[in-house]
């Protein structure tokens, strides 16, 4: 059945039971048609734009129309401007005083160039631009008489400080963070990348909420074909409402079904300039701290800001314990299911004793058990993150500690599953950008574990392995840097700066040397006793 | 585990679709010949009429008549 | 011929790591040459090694000659249109037994050593499963791991070899060259006619291994010689330890793999090395699996062989669980009869192309070969 025809049906069914409870019909709304570009152009009466523009926008409360004569009140003028979205300071002294102060009898078409005082002052004849501009937190000026609209930008809305941000806290390196303001955000990643080949393509998306999405990229580095494929995936959207750089990702990303994400996103400015410096593209999303970078590889994941402050050992090292975290934290309950269930006689004798100890009360089967503890984290975990914080806390000490201790006390679980859980579940942490697929991995070696043992990890470990080794992300190979190519600098191991002389095989076009080859002369100034 | 394999040959239907789309009729038909004698296959297994296998028999052609083969022990 | 899709092209690296892999993967047959030369199994392998050089010698040549195009396009070639087709449809037919019989040995292997009471159907299913997903995907996705299953299988054969030291004894090797010279001519003609010829597939295989104009002689001769070194190891390993009982063992080196022990506390490790196993075997499975789609696709003129993945592998399934009626038919017919089989695809096939091609070569201009087929850097 057609959705318009469905669409109708349901109006009706819903208005006759309205009609029956109430008695009566309820109005249909009309919708206010949204003038199209270059459809509605001015008129020379104030009055009449006015009406217009009242009509259009709702002649809300926040709507502001101030009305005023200037030039000794032989011409009248009027500004338009939404209340919250203005600094009425900067309307006041860039538009107002310069006016009114002026005597000499100005033409409304000379106001632009002689008497206002604002940086960005524009003008159009179109309204559709006009009433945009509005929306967007600047000023309109409309004169009797004159078929242009002047636009001045005055935005002023409230907005949160640049300050650390949550997701991605450091202990060495920047600590700041994009915030919800579009322009903030731009000129984050512009006072890190002070070049003129960075580029930053302003497109809007949403027919409702029209938000601004910003395009950013080096333009000698990045492949031209990748930021083709961006813009065209980004001007396909045909949707009302982008919110969040998350809406975006679905729409644009190579693998919807997939588990696993094909874009990376970041709340951090020096993360975000150090990907697009390696070749990839950055889409900025107005009202979201989240910035989104194409294409991405599996290996992003388990990079942070912080591997690249500190000295390449140390790095190494902590990026290695997040592999090991995340093959723990996906594949342990897993194994120990497998292992407990399957091949005993892997666990070695004494150990064996113990847990079989441990379990010879409790009623479920390993898997069972595994599956009622994974569960009762992952509630856990949610109610922490959606409770007020202080509440939060005490809700998860309270289900970790307690609850966990109460559940081996009844004999419902026995406690090396608690700690093979709880071990799991901490790992979880150490990659917080897989924690989706995370859960669903771990559910899936737990059923294949639970099945078939060893061989049906095995088997769902190379299912794991063909999935991500035929992912791409905006055409680059996803799994990129675990297979025999150059791409291995920047993996497991974190090679010192100086040793990263390209930029990685795949992404980069272009401008493939980042480091002219340089030694560090450590050995030179120990010789020369520090000299 | 019969009747799991009984459903398996019948899977890929799921691509017919794909390949009214994209294929040409010489290859739809192929691959319907090829489905029915999968199924006929498969289904002469389930119900034990498959016993013989051409390379079992090849070998003990040549072992035993042609004697094209090393001495045994 | 229609242009390689992206997804099926490996590169260079790759292609050396997939046939050493494909060679450590024949770790687990074993059995079919220790029944026949028992502690001398180790002599037979490096004489099989070195007398299938020509081989891979014939392979490279055929590969060189016709850059671009697969074994399908150069029996057309050498045979014309319907010999060649002829030719196709029996390396056709021997991928895919080659396919049904590692599959046997596969689940066979699991159900023996690691899942004893699932039934071998079960086994088999997800395997078949595995490995058609695998080449659903793309050789490129079956390649990419070479590299690391060939670094897995080299540290856990490092790692076999330090645990079983104390189990190993030199005395095991002795006596040397007591058995009779048919035994040794059987034993060095099973290897190389079971591990080491069916390189054969990498005919199929070439077409789709991006090159950018360099010879893939280097590639193969260290891709042969990792593998090579693999399975000596191997053997080496099981003589020492099982020494003359190992003729006596369906899988000596689980056998060998049984007396591993790592320190008191852990022991039992050759489930963790059946694992491994498990993994090389799907490799193994997954490459003679693309290579026998590919030259049905091509015999059939499919322009992509995906829509053939449910149906043939149901057919492999079944055929693996009829192909001989039991394991000791298996076993025997592997070392007395098969080998003898083999050559025919594996090297009197390739030879008598060979010797074509050069005589045509000589008399008439080579055809228009096409260029290699077009590689995007992105992909590895």
């Amino acid at each position: 059945m057609p959705k318009k025809v469905l669409k109708k049906l349901l109006y009706q069914w819903y208005r006759e039971k309205f009609q029956a409870e109430t008695g009566e019909i309820p109005p249909i709304p009309e919708p206010v048609p949204k003038p199209s570009a270059g459809e509605h152009t001015l008129s020379l009466s104030l009055d009449e734009n006015l009406a217009y523009v009242k009509k259009t926008l709702g002649n809300g409360g926040d709507l502001i129309v101030r009305d005023f004569c200037y030039a000794e009140g032989t011409h009248r003028a009027a500004l338009i401007y939404l209340d919250g979205m203005v600094n009425s300071d900067l309307i006041t002294q860039s538009i107002l005083q310069p006016i009114l102060c002026t005597h000499a009898d100005v033409e409304a078409a000379a106001l632009k160039n002689l008497v206002l005082c604002g940086g960005d002052v524009t003008e159009s004849l179109d309204m559709a631009t006009l009433l945009d501009k509005c929306l967007y937190g600047d000023t309109v000026l409309l004169a009797d008489g004159y078929t242009k609209g002047i636009i001045v930008s005055t935005k002023g809305w409230d907005k949160r400080a640049v300050s650390e941000p949550q997701t991605e806290s450091v202990v060495r390196g920047p600590r700041e963070g994009f915030t919800e303001n579009f322009r903030t955000n731009t000129a984050l990643l512009r006072r890190r990348i002070k070049n003129t080949a960075l580029r930053m393509d302003q497109i809007q998306i949403g027919r409702k909420t029209n938000t601004n999405v910003c395009i950013c990229y080096i333009e000698n580095v990045v492949r031209p074909e990748v930021v083709e494929m961006v813009k065209t995936r980004l001007s396909a959207i045909k949707t009302d409402a982008v919110l969040d750089s998350g809406y975006l990702e679905e729409f644009i990303e190579d693998a919807p079904f997939s588990i696993f994400p094909t874009l990376g996103y970041t709340e951090k400015p020096d993360v975000a300039a150090a990907k697009v410096l390696e070749g990839r593209v950055c889409i900025i999303v107005d009202g979201s701290p989240f910035v989104l970078t194409a294409p991405m590889l599996f290996i992003e994941s388990f990079q942070t800001s912080e591997d690249y402050a500190v000295r390449s050992f140390y790095a190494s090292f902590n990026r290695f314990l997040r592999f090991f975290a995340y093959f723990i934290t996906v594949f342990g309950p897993a194994i120990y299911v497998a292992i407990t269930t399957y091949h005993q006689e892997l666990i070695p004798s004494t150990l064996l004793f113990t847990i079989a100890q441990a379990r010879e009360g409790t009623p479920f089967p390993a898997f069972i058990e595994a599956l009622i503890m994974v569960f009762s984290f992952e509630i856990l975990r949610e109610a922490g993150v959606r409770l007020p914080r202080p509440v939060g806390q005490a809700i998860s000490i309270v289900g970790a500690l307690i609850m966990g201790d109460a559940a081996v006390s009844a004999g419902l679980v026995g406690a090396p599953m608690v700690i093979a859980i709880a071990i799991t579940a901490v790992s979880g942490f150490a990659v917080p950008e897989h924690t989706d697929s995370i859960i669903i991995l771990r559910l899936l070696a737990m059923i294949c574990a639970a099945v078939l043992g060893g061989f049906g990890l095995a088997v769902a470990v190379l299912a794991i392995l063909i999935h991500l080794g035929s992912l791409k992300s905006f055409g680059v190979a996803y799994f990129d840097g675990f297979t025999a190519s150059r791409n291995q600098q920047d993996t497991i191991v974190r090679m010192p700066l100086w040793f990263m002389k390209k930029r990685p095989k795949g992404i980069v076009y272009h401008d493939v040397v980042r480091t002219q080859p340089f030694i560090p002369p450590a050995g030179k100034n120990s010789e020369n006793g520090g000299g | 585990m019969n009747v799991l394999l009984m459903a398996l040959p019948f899977l890929s239907l799921f691509s017919v679709k794909n390949l009214t789309k994209d294929g040409t009729k010489y290859e739809i038909f192929i691959f319907l010949a090829i489905f029915t004698l999968t199924v006929f296959f498969v289904y002469l297994y389930i119900f034990n009429h498959l016993k013989f296998s051409f390379l079992e028999s090849f070998c003990r052609f040549l072992d035993e008549k042609l004697h094209i083969s090393y001495p045994a022990g | 011929m229609n242009p390689v899709p992206q997804n099926n092209t490996i590169n260079n690296v790759s292609f050396m790591f997939t046939v050493a892999c494909f060679i450590q993967s024949s770790t687990m047959l074993t059995a079919f040459v220790t029944t026949i030369t028992g502690h001398d199994t180790w002599i037979v392998t490096a004489i099989a090694s070195i007398l299938s050089i020509p081989l891979m010698l014939v392979i490279l040549a055929l590969v060189k000659r016709f850059p671009g195009k697969g074994l399908f396009e150069i029996n057309d070639f050498a045979f014309g249109k319907i010999g060649g087709t002829m030719v196709s449809i029996v390396y056709m037919f021997f991928f895919f037994l080659l396919t049904s019989l590692n599959l046997r040995d596969a689940s066979n292997f699991i159900n023996q050593t690691v899942m004893n009471n699932t039934p071998m159907m079960a086994l088999s299913i997800c395997f078949m499963g595995l490995v058609a997903y695998a080449t659903y995907k793309g050789l490129n996705v079956i390649g990419k791991y070479a590299a690391a299953f060939v670094i897995l299988s080299f540290f856990f054969i490092g790692i076999s070899m330090l645990t079983t030291m104390l189990n190993a004894d030199a005395g095991n090797f002795l006596p040397m060259l007591r058995l009779p010279v048919v035994k040794y001519i059987q034993g060095t003609h099973v290897l190389m006619t079971i591990p080491f010829g069916e390189l054969v597939c990498l005919l199929v295989i070439a077409p789709y291994i991006a090159r950018n104009g360099k010879s893939l002689g280097k590639e193969l001769c260290w891709g042969f010689f990792m593998g090579v070194i693999t399975f000596l190891a191997v053997v080496v390993r099981d003589t020492s330890v099982l020494g003359n009982t190992m003729r006596y063992f369906a899988l000596p080196s689980f056998q060998t793999l049984k007396l591993a022990k790592f320190t008191d506390t852990l022991g039992h490790l050759e489930i963790i090395f059946a694992i491994i196993l498990l993994v090389l075997l799907y490799f193994r499975i997954a490459i003679l699996y693309f290579c026998y789609l590919v030259m049905l696709s091509k015999i059939l003129r499919f322009q992509n062989y995906n829509y053939l993945i449910i149906p043939t592998s149901c057919v492999i399934l079944v055929y693996s669980f009829i192909i001989f009626s039991s394991f000791q038919m298996h076993m025997d017919y592997g070392n007395r009869v098969i080998p003898f089989l083999w050559i025919i695809p594996e090297l009197i096939l390739p030879v008598i192309t060979l010797v074509v091609i050069l005589i045509r070569r000589k008399k008439e201009k080579a055809p228009d070969t096409q260029n290699a087929p077009e590689v995007n850097d992105a992909v590895t």
